[in-house]
């Protein structure tokens, strides 16, 4: 199996370790993992923006790079469905590249769900024993890709206990280009999730598999003076597995 | 051009090319018996705050009914009402009555709504602070979608689905009732049937009474609908409306005879011997309209 | 109101009105549970499907069953208008107010009716003119235009409303809410029993019974159609149902999708003026059938989707952009979600920028409309369509040449991770606008010591364990 890591802008610049916590935890289920080189972004601000020209150049780009893998891996559900779901529709009869982004949306999986539906893992280990968590469902994650139970199965059965979060489920207010065009708006969302987020219940860390919405939930509580961390899912399921912390 | 052709020419060249969307078949819905319907239309209710009983005699009718009329001074009453369960209060104009008793074409359980007829006035089902309906238990259906076609072209100006007390959380998010319409519903589904009511309106004037039934959508034995369109205006024949279309009048004097015979005492079975009775008392050569009188007199609670 | 103004106008109600958003996240969070109680408890999926084809359909064959509803309208006695926009309509009304020496009108809650701008001109006739709901009682009495779809006042909190009485019906200052309803109760039913014109919207019209149906709660609605001599239904081209049947399922799913009631408190059916033996109900009753702007949007493919909408309101009560500020930001008759692709569609995308941009794409919105109305699908198109039609922000254009530059050259790419790092405080500043718009709410970014592609060369020969 040809595993292709796509790391994404935002990891890559914003959470590297994540991306090594990635190929750490993929590696130890005995899968081979490359990081072609020619990989960038996305195209998902571009095309969320309503610049398609832009968008499908950007598309073309990473269709090439991950040309011949059997899967592409991606840490972030984000990015994940602008491959999966947006790549196929902005080709729409234009023959030769439709087909390449649907044999690219096919291959393409967020992490968690690429451990549960494809390796077919639901434990890791049992790393996270006794630690708590809150964890935040991002929008494409959850409503483009599917991903619910795949990273709560994942933590909790390594031991990982999830904070009843009244508010899990709702939007951040992140949005990409959003969170500087409307700030305001984009932070009185983050503040919704932030002023439910149930800190009696004492999680360690906010988690997510967004790294775009964990920087604008961090940036936002650091200004509030909240000092709750924020994970990346990928390093918190290398804790899983590894029992390192 | 006008509006119209406008309009509808830009419609039309909107459209242009465009293939029809094909037109989903109606969702079937639940099938409910009558004591599963009975009771989601009781749940319904009361979740939506209103009052509903169930009356199997007419002193149980007659108790709810007192109950609604303690402590007030006047009421009103819609014109299909049966006089056994007319209000005793003094009548009074629906804007100063504070009691309305309307009769309802049918109950829908799916949604817990009554279905109000326009021919019985439509002020006293909305200006009253407290509205009683009575409801026939046979006339209770088991989804919107059956008491709809039922209903359909029941030649009356307007239909109206009342579903639980006139509210409004638009103040704070705070529930409040009778905002507009009335504040209280109470729903007394009647599940005697024809002796009670017989018995008590014996020295009611049929005519009234057919008159009263204008509008009501009735079922024969054979499960055909019919809609009671009016009566004649000399009074001689009772017009009816088929699902069909078509339309049938009903001799007033079939039915006047087939309640003197059931007066005397005959307990007819069905449809077929009352229809023989009724044509050899009047001396004719078939049984008349048999059917019709008979869902006729089971509205009337003769049979 | 320009709508372009909406970010700012968002975000001064945030900062200086924080009473607004909470009422407002209050009332739409409520609403959004009880519907989603209501959908589970209910074949909503199979509903939703059928209610979209349905829709689907009759848009598809819109011209021919605008004719049949005419033809059965007709037959039943209503005096048929076509109007393509405001001016038709308010002509109409003009003829009826002189022909019945109209000189009061109620009105049941109709979004369409603030399209058309009929409260201003009825009053310019001279007439006086009553919302008789509730909530669009309470906005009539504060002069603002409705917030919500379906709950006009949510902005409002009952302290402000206690005010609002106090100053406008004498009602004592702590008057509970029963108290204050009593209190519009009383006001407005002199009003019903003395108006010569009722005034409503529609929500369906079937065109095989040329049937009026119109859903509320309060009774108002069906006071407004019953006690004046005339009523007039205002009817957008989009209302209609093919089918009497089909209002089982829509009645069902437009009362659970708006507050997750099975059915709405009061349903009226009209067929008609009073008819013989009647003893109430209209003598007129006439509909006016709307265009304004609507074959506009069914001549746009794509766009068309957005004329499946009822009014239900349950994108808004979902959408987390809506419920920080409620619908008056917008500047449109239509907020939320359904008024971003509403606007652009109805008015076109360069008067309607920037709503469709005032959305994260996160897609509560669509998981719940009762027509599975794909709106940020729809706002995709429409920023797409604004992008080809070059309405930007200035530089834009330029910046994200720039971005596909650096996107599709890995080696510019590189190069611009390692300016960043060169940079370091770059992301923190609190000069360069575009990081400013961040930083003045959030704290600034920092990059990763090194980028993963660099850490990559460290670890891509690592075996496990
Ligand atoms: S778009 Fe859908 S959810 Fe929104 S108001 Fe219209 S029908 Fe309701």
């Amino acid at each position: 199996m040809r595993v292709a890591l796509f790391a994404t802008c935002l990891v890559d610049q914003f959470f590297a370790q994540a991306g090594v916590a990635t190929v750490r935890l993929l590696r130890s289920l005995g899968v081979e993992v490359d990081f072609p080189r020619g990989q960038t972004c996305c195209g998902q601000p571009a095309f969320n923006a309503g610049h398609w020209d832009e968008a499908r150049r950007m598309a073309r780009h990473t269709m090439g790079v991950f040309e011949g893998y059997d899967y592409v891996v991606l840490p972030s559900g984000s990015c994940g469905s602008m491959l999966r779901v947006h790549y196929p529709e902005l080709f729409v009869g234009r023959g030769a590249d439709y087909r390449r982004a649907v044999s690219l949306a096919e291959r393409t999986f967020e992490l968690s769900q690429f451990l549960v539906r494809v390796l077919g893992v639901e434990k890791l280990g049992d790393g996270l024993t006794g630690r708590r968590f809150a964890y935040h469902h991002g929008c494409h994650a959850l409503r483009e890709l599917g991903v619910e139970e795949e990273p709560e199965l994942l933590l909790q059965n390594a031991g990982a206990e999830l904070v009843p979060w009244e508010a899990d489920r709702e939007c951040c207010g992140f949005g990409g280009v959003f969170s500087v065009k409307m700030p305001v708006v984009s932070v009185a969302m983050a503040d919704r999730k932030l002023d439910t987020l149930p800190r009696q219940a004492e999680p360690e860390a906010l988690v997510s598999t967004d790294a775009g919405c964990l920087l604008h939930l961090a940036g936002r509580m650091k200004r509030r003076g909240d000092a709750l961390p924020v994970r990346h899912l990928a390093e918190v399921l290398w804790e899983a597995r590894s029992g390192a912390s | 051009m006008s509006a119209r052709d406008r309009v509808l020419y830009r419609v039309r060249r909107a459209l242009t090319g465009r293939p029809e969307a094909a037109l989903p078949a109606v969702i079937a819905p639940e099938e409910r018996d009558p004591e599963e319907a009975f009771a989601l239309f009781r749940t319904r209710l009361e979740a939506a705050g209103a009052r509903v009983a169930r009356l199997d005699s007419l002193e149980e009718a007659r108790g709810f009914l007192a109950e609604a009329e303690s402590g007030l001074q006047s009421a009103w009453a819609g014109a299909g009402v049966p006089e056994a369960l007319r209000p005793r209060l003094p009548l009074a104009e629906p804007e100063r009555a504070r009691l309305g008793v309307s009769l309802a074409l049918a109950g829908v359980a799916e949604t817990g709504s009554v279905v109000l007829t326009a021919r019985e006035g439509r002020r006293g089902q909305l200006l009253v602070p407290r509205h009683l309906v009575w409801l026939f238990a046979g006339d209770l259906f088991g989804s919107l979608l059956e008491a709809l076609r039922r209903l359909r072209g029941g030649g009356v100006s307007a239909l109206a689905l009342h579903s639980g007390p006139s509210k409004s959380a638009d103040i704070g998010q705070i529930m409040v009732k009778g905002v507009h319409g009335p504040g209280e519903l109470w729903v007394g589904v009647l599940t005697f049937d024809s002796v009670g009511l017989e018995a008590s309106d014996r020295s009611v004037n049929l005519e009234e009474r057919l008159k009263g039934l204008t509008g009501r959508v009735l079922t024969t034995k054979e499960n055909q609908t019919l809609t009671v369109v009016g009566l004649s205006k000399p009074g001689n024949t009772l017009y009816l409306a088929l699902a069909n279309g078509k339309k049938e009048g009903l001799p007033v004097k079939y039915v006047k005879k087939a309640v003197e015979l059931i007066e005397a005492g005959i307990s007819p079975q069905g449809p077929k011997e009352l229809g023989e009775a009724v044509a050899k008392a009047l001396g004719l050569k078939g049984p008349p309209k048999a059917g019709y009188l008979w869902a006729i007199l089971h509205a009337l609670g003769y049979v | 109101m320009a709508l372009r103004d909406y970010p700012r106008r968002a975000a001064e109600l945030i900062e200086q009105r924080p009473e607004v958003r909470e009422s407002v996240t209050r009332a739409a969070l409520h609403f959004d549970r009880n519907r989603a109680r209501a959908y589970a408890e209910a074949p909503a999926e199979a509903w939703r499907t059928y209610a979209k084809g349905v829709k689907d359909h009759l848009l598809s064959r819109l011209a021919d069953y605008l004719e049949a509803a005419e033809a059965r309208l007709t037959e039943n006695g209503v005096r048929v208008h076509w109007a393509e926009g405001p001016e038709d309509v308010h002509r109409v009304l003009g003829e009826i107010v002189r022909a019945h020496g109209v000189r009061r009108a109620v009105k049941a809650k109709s979004m369409l009716s603030e399209e058309l701008g009929v409260n201003a001109f009825l009053e310019a006739q001279g007439v006086e003119v009553y919302e008789t709901d509730l909530g669009e009682f309470i906005i009539q009495l504060a002069g603002e235009p409705p917030s919500h779809i379906v709950g006009p006042a949510i902005h409002k909190s009952l302290a402000e409303i206690r005010r609002l009485f106090a100053e406008r019906l004498g009602t004592p200052p702590d008057a509970s809410p029963e108290a204050l309803a009593a209190a519009a109760r009383a006001f407005l039913r002199e009003k019903f029993l003395t108006a010569e014109l009722g005034i409503s919207g529609a929500n369906f019209l079937v065109a095989e019974t040329g049937t009026v149906v119109l859903v509320e709660n309060e009774g108002n609605i069906r006071l407004s159609t019953s006690l004046p001599r005339v009523h007039v239904a205002l009817v957008g081209i989009e209302k209609l149902l093919p089918r009497f049947e089909d209002l089982a399922v829509f009645l069902q799913l437009l009362a659970r999708a708006a507050t997750g009631q099975p059915i709405g408190t009061f349903v009226s059916l009209i067929d008609g003026p009073r008819r013989e033996g009647e003893t109430d109900g209209p003598e007129e009753v006439h509909v006016v059938l709307v265009d304004n702007g609507r074959t506009a949007a069914l001549a746009d493919l794509e766009a068309s989707e957005v004329l499946r909408c009822i009014r239900c309101g349950a994108c808004l009560n979902a959408c987390p952009v809506y419920r920080q500020t409620g619908g008056h930001p917008f500047g449109f008759v239509y907020s939320g979600p359904i008024g971003e692709v509403l606007a652009p569609a109805l008015l076109g995308p360069g008067e309607a920028y920037p709503l469709y941009h005032a959305s994260t794409l996160c897609g509560a919105c669509a998981e719940v409309c009762p027509v599975k109305i794909p709106i940020p699908k729809l706002l995709l198109t429409w920023r797409h369509r604004a992008a080809e039609e070059g309405l930007l922000l200035p530089m834009e254009k330029a910046m994200v040449r720039a971005y596909a530059e650096a996107v599709v050259r890995p080696r510019a790419y590189r190069l611009a991770s390692k300016a960043m790092r060169a940079f370091p405080g770059a992301l923190e500043s609190e000069r360069l606008p575009l990081v400013r718009a961040w930083t003045r709410l959030r704290s600034g970014l920092r990059p990763s010591p090194r980028p993963f592609h660099e850490l990559w060369e460290e670890i891509k020969d690592e075996r496990e364990g």
